[in-house]
């Protein structure tokens, strides 16, 4: 099936009416969570993807993948309205945006952020359903020592792209590495660090662990301060940005979707990266960059268009490859698998209503992203002002029915709460939880794709360097373990 | 106090300190490090031609080690960027924190015995309590959560949640 015959069929799939149905649920839950500060998209879906267990699993998927680019849309509005981003891709937002918003230019920010987010999503959906086909036709012919090869290229990207300190990173991940050990050797099926509890056989799940290090971990974290910003008292009139503004933005929205659509795909990379990239560019080459922090406008529509670009365009690896480049996505990998569907080369041909009929429902979903952004903003502003006191009881209430129904069992709600502890405990130490929760995901990939490489070569780490693909990632994830060491020497050298 | 220690080779009128957190997480780590160092050692590191189950644990133990002992080291040599007093605990008040995680583990013990409704009827009140309601609002806002995501679970999306000795 071509990438047109492709759409045509995921479009066909996703105007079903219970695939619609989804696909405005999951845009509505993911904008209302997305509006909340402190909940990014990791902890919304992994709070609400309890809900999805007894939809089918397209229905399922196409829900969570709407909430995922609904809260990458939901997120600007905190950060325009309150300064507080709703997740982290919207931190560059704040600079700019929350500026426009004190000059009475809320309305064009929050305009621009839809309408950039609107086009720069739909260009990065047309990336991701050209590309999708050729390169799962590639990645059949990927054996294990190019998958080791490109899981590597994930952890050096993972530790190397990680905001506070890399060996902090590092440890992270490998702790991530060592759970994803727990329970039988996927080879020779014996036993591992399961204490002999029988809860543990299969492993520690994905979703408790999730649930536990982002959504329960950011309860114990608000739980500290239960106050709320201030939200800026201004009407919020014309939100069609005008002559003059469209005119500033239009190349900004352009340049964002480029940068956000190349840095979506790279492991590591994701929205996050793409939008303070694509700030630094638009600083970079505007005419007048004191402007910018000032109320620019060209600051709120370049990271916003990078930060939806990116999320459509982060699909590409995870959908072809299996591969998730960014924690999101990994979570998400953990929901395809409860629903009993494994991401990768063979997704296309196995279920192309699927995969198609979630291209389909993105396309959508975006269009319905900014009908529902737009005239329901004075909604998502009284949304901020529920009180942390009620709200996150409920969210703690929902992550454990949550925990708790993915097996019906009560050994995962105690995971949760470990993993709760354990992920308030690292942020209170500046540890990060997503490089622990993707190489978590990705360890078990890594270990069987590590040890069959090693089986096929006879313990020779030459079958790694000597296939070009496998080489290719090899050379670049070395090239960035030894970029630090060189920067460090550097500074040493020029200090004496 | 606070959780800091004063180390002598600070100067005193800057009131700079070490962070003791990391000393302490560097402590955790290199414990894990050890015990599944010793777990990959039992279960067979194997041979580079035909690497056993503990080989991937083995080399992530011994990664993880070095890591811990470099972030270790750092932290008890740092004397260009000492962290305040003011920073280094934050002053913050986890108390709410400690109750709810409290409040969570006793929930987990309980909820098979005395079920869904009771469980988190209790555990509402405690986590309401928390924001300083008043007492009603504290039960009838519980009472409302907890039918309502008893319905919503149970009966709309078919989760059996626990029923324990009452049987609901």
């Amino acid at each position: 099936m071509d990438a047109l015959s492709g759409l045509l069929y995921g479009l066909s799939v996703a105007v079903r009416p219970e695939n619609l149905f989804f696909v405005f649920v999951g845009c509505f839950l993911g904008t209302l969570i997305g509006v909340l500060p402190g909940i990014g998209p990791v902890g919304a879906i992994s709070i609400l993807l309890p809900m999805t267990f007894q939809l089918a699993p397209s229905g399922a998927i196409i829900m969570l993948a709407g909430i995922y680019y609904g809260v990458m849309y939901g997120g600007s509005t905190t950060s325009i309205l309150v300064n507080v981003p709703g997740e982290t891709a919207s931190v560059v937002t704040c600079l700019d945006g929350y500026q426009m918003a004190r000059q009475g230019r809320a309305g064009p920010a929050l305009g621009i952020a839809a309408f950039g987010s609107f086009f720069a999503g739909t260009i990065g959906l047309v990336g991701l359903q050209i590309m999708a086909n050729p390169l799962s036709r590639i990645a059949l012919k990927f054996g294990p020592p190019e998958y080791f090869a490109l899981i590597t290229l994930g952890f050096s990207l993972i530790t190397y792209l990680s905001y506070g300190s890399k060996l902090k990173a590092c440890v992270m991940a490998l702790l991530g590495l060592i759970l994803s050990g727990v329970g039988l050797d996927p080879i020779t099926s014996q036993e591992r660090m399961t204490f002999g509890i029988l809860n543990l056989f299969e492993g520690i799940g994905v979703a408790p662990l999730a649930m536990g290090l982002f959504g329960v971990a950011e309860v114990f974290n608000n739980l500290e301060a239960l106050s709320s910003g201030n939200i800026v008292k201004v009407r919020i009139t014309k939100l069609f940005p005008s002559k003059l503004d469209w005119m500033q933005a239009k190349w900004a929205m352009v340049r964002g979707t480029a940068i956000g659509s190349l840095l979506g795909i790279l492991p590591g990379g994701g929205p996050v990266l793409a939008t303070f990239v694509a700030y630094g560019v638009e600083k970079r080459v505007a005419k007048n960059p004191e402007r910018f922090g000032k109320g620019a406008i060209e600051g709120v529509a370049s990271p916003e268009s990078a930060n939806n670009a990116a999320a459509s365009t982060s699909f590409i690896p995870f959908l072809t490859l299996g591969i998730p480049p960014n924690v999101v996505l990994a979570v998400l990998l953990g929901a395809f698998m409860v629903h009993g569907i494994v991401p990768g080369p063979l997704l296309i041909k196995d279920h192309p209503d699927l995969f198609w009929g979630l291209v389909g429902s993105m396309y959508i979903g975006n269009v319905v992203l900014v009908i529902l952004n737009l005239p329901l903003i004075p909604l998502w502003v009284q949304v901020l002002r529920i009180p942390g006191k009620i709200l996150y009881p409920l969210v703690l209430l929902f992550c454990l029915v949550g925990a708790f129904s993915i097996n019906n069992n009560v050994f995962d709600i105690l995971v949760m709460i470990i993993f709760g502890m354990v992920g308030y405990l690292c942020r209170q130490n500046g540890y990060e939880g997503a490089p622990l929760i993707l190489s978590f995901v990705l360890g078990p990939m890594f270990e069987v794709n590590f040890r069959r490489s090693l089986l096929m070569s006879q313990g020779s780490f030459s079958i790694f360097f000597t296939r070009p693909i496998a080489l290719g990632a090899m050379i670049f994830s070395l090239g960035l373990a030894m970029f630090p060491i060189y920067k460090l020497l550097g500074k040493r050298s020029k200090g004496l | 106090m606070n959780g800091t220690i004063t180390l002598p080779f600070f100067k005193a009128d800057h009131r700079e300190i070490m962070d003791i957190r990391d000393i302490i997480s560097g402590i955790v780590c290199l414990f894990i490090s050890v015990f599944v160092f010793t777990t990959s050692l039992r279960l067979g590191v194997g041979a580079l031609h035909d690497p056993g189950p503990g080989f991937i644990l083995f080399w992530a133990s011994i990664l993880l080690a070095i890591c811990t002992g470099i972030l270790f080291g750092i932290s008890l040599l740092k004397k260009t960027e000492p962290v305040l007093r003011s920073n280094a605990w934050n002053g913050a008040d986890r108390r709410n924190a400690i109750i709810v995680m409290a409040a969570l583990i006793v929930y987990w013990l309980v909820v098979p015995k005395f079920g869904y409704l009771i469980s988190t009827f209790a555990l509402m009140l405690v986590l309401f309590g928390l924001g300083r309601m008043k007492p009603w609002m504290m039960i009838l806002g519980s009472l409302i959560i907890v039918l309502l995501s008893y319905y919503l679970f149970d009966h709309l999306l078919q989760t059996p949640l626990p029923r324990g000795v009452l049987r609901f």
